[in-house]
């Protein structure tokens, strides 16, 4: 065979590969990033617009359907888009319910909104854009998959910022008091499923991408949540998919009349940090509980069981006290 | 008119039927042919030839698609005329289109059996179908029409370095291919 029958062989292949071949569409990714943002942005508008209407009002109501109308404030915000912010500490207004609501419906927590530095991989580099997402870090996660074409199966099991502080476990009145002393070295562990090293080297022509370019991009955009930015960086991948803190707020669970009680959560105040309560996400900690305390055994002994404390009925200030 | 009409004049001798192709398609195989031969003057005669071609031809085919049909044509005719021009006048994108596709066939000097062109052909179609939907246009520009990489990066919005990048791994696809059908 010669380079002349080769050349040949492919004049003849089928006539409507030929006829398609030279009507491609001009595939400009960034076009279509730009008109898919766009729509978005105009989608975030409208539902912005119609969340304050409902804010000012009292109690709306469908007129067709007489259902109360739901909040939704997990939205996704593109660049230059405010929504309304609500403050550090702070817990989000929530919507009175009429009577007709049933109990049983779950109120999502409304997160400040931060500007976040999304880092994603184009042609072998990173590039930088910044996005105002809901300080969830689950949610910029699941944002930094899709920017960067990671599939659902990778997920953030656990996030925590550690300090080199101090903590410490007192007894008030029969109540337990958790107290933590901020240090001044911070590291932010993040702990994602190892399915991960599937999507270090894509064999794909638009996305020329590395492990390293992989890493580089999930740390610095985690990392750029965080207000201030942590000290240190530790990324662990686990093959454990259990979420040890979908909320983050497990390791705030002091509380040692851990019988496996669990009920219903109910919304915290995040605590926050004693350099101030404006920075916003990555507050969470996780204090290391002295063994006694989390199984339970000796504290329960020492307790009666007329003092016995609900974990569910643990109310905290903004400073992570537990209020009497 | 549609193609169908104007296969149809072919079929009734109608010489009506060669203006209207070469109206409607005279572009076209102008194109394919230039970008093989790269002259003005073999150009207009490799189209020329073509309509004589597809007058010879009509009957007894009829074509469902006559534009890639007159472009097979041209293009065969085409390639025909350049191999018959000496090599010191030889030029155009088909020197370094068929320099890239010798990638793709056996170097070891070893005799090659015979093989037949319809096997080649099927093994050729089938590989080309099996390719992702812009690989296979990118691989026909280049191949087929014989275009610049420069043209075909611009066409779909691609750098020229992945243009070639592209190119280079699906080559290389169709030497495993082909080794793998036992045709090298």
């Amino acid at each position: 065979m010669t380079k002349f029958d080769l050349f040949n062989s492919i004049g003849n292949v089928d006539d409507d590969l030929i006829d398609k071949a030279q009507q491609p569409k001009k595939c400009n990714k960034k076009a279509i990033i730009t008109i898919t943002s766009a729509a978005a942005c105009a989608v975030v508008v409208c539902a912005a617009v119609l969340i304050v209407q409902n804010l000012n009002k009292n109690g709306n109501r469908d007129v067709h359907s007489g259902a109360v109308s739901a909040i939704d404030t997990s939205s996704v915000t593109p660049v230059h888009e405010e929504l309304p912010a609500v403050r550090a500490g702070s817990e989000a207004p929530v919507p009175e319910r009429s009577s007709g609501e049933t109990g049983s419906e779950a109120i999502e927590i409304a997160y400040e909104q931060i500007p976040v530095d999304m880092y994603k991989i184009r042609d072998g580099k990173l590039v930088h854009s910044q996005l105002v997402l809901d300080a969830d870090p689950q949610k910029i996660f699941t944002v930094w998959k899709s920017e960067n074409d990671i599939g659902n199966e990778v997920q953030l099991v656990n996030v925590r910022l550690e300090d080199n502080g101090t903590d410490e476990v007192s007894e008030f009145s029969g109540v337990a008091v958790a107290t933590h002393t901020v240090g001044d070295h911070t590291t932010l562990t993040i702990t994602v499923t190892s399915n991960l090293e599937n999507y270090y080297e894509i064999e794909d022509y638009y996305c020329f991408r590395s492990k390293e370019l992989v890493l580089e991009s999930l740390k610095k955009t985690m990392l750029s949540m965080c207000d201030p930015k942590p000290d240190d960086y530790q990324l662990i991948l686990s093959d454990d998919t259990k979420t040890e803190s979908k909320n983050n707020h497990e390791g705030e669970k002091a509380d040692a009349s851990t019988a496996a009680e669990t009920g219903p959560e109910s919304p915290r105040t995040e605590i926050a940090p004693e350099q101030g309560a404006a920075s916003g996400a990555c507050q969470e900690y996780t204090p290391d509980i002295p063994e006694s305390f989390a199984s339970g055994s000796n504290y329960a002994e020492e307790i009666s069981e007329s003092n016995r404390i609900n974990p569910n009925d643990i109310q905290y200030n903004d400073l992570g006290e537990i209020l009497e | 008119m549609n193609d169908e009409q104007i296969v149809e004049m072919y079929w009734n001798r109608n010489e009506q039927a060669i203006t209207i192709t070469a109206e409607k398609y005279g572009t076209y195989c102008y194109a394919i042919a230039y970008g093989i031969l790269h002259n003005e003057e073999d150009s207009k005669e490799s189209v020329n030839d073509t309509y004589l071609s597809a007058w010879n031809s009509m009957p007894p085919h009829r074509p469902g698609v006559l534009r890639t049909f007159l472009g097979k044509i041209t293009r065969r005719l085409s390639v025909d005329r350049w191999r018959r021009k000496g090599a010191q006048k030889r030029g155009g994108e088909i020197t370094e289109v068929l320099e890239e596709l010798s990638e793709c066939i056996s170097t070891s000097g070893d005799p090659v059996a015979e093989i037949e062109k319809s096997v080649l052909d099927t093994t050729i179609n089938t590989f080309v179908r099996e390719l992702k939907d812009t690989e296979q246009r990118v691989f026909l520009c280049r191949y087929w029409y014989a275009e610049p990489v420069k043209v075909i990066a611009n066409r779909f919005g691609f750098s020229e370095s992945k243009v070639k990048v592209m190119l280079m791994r699906t080559r290389n696809k169709l030497k495993e291919r082909l080794e793998t059908e036992g045709l090298l």
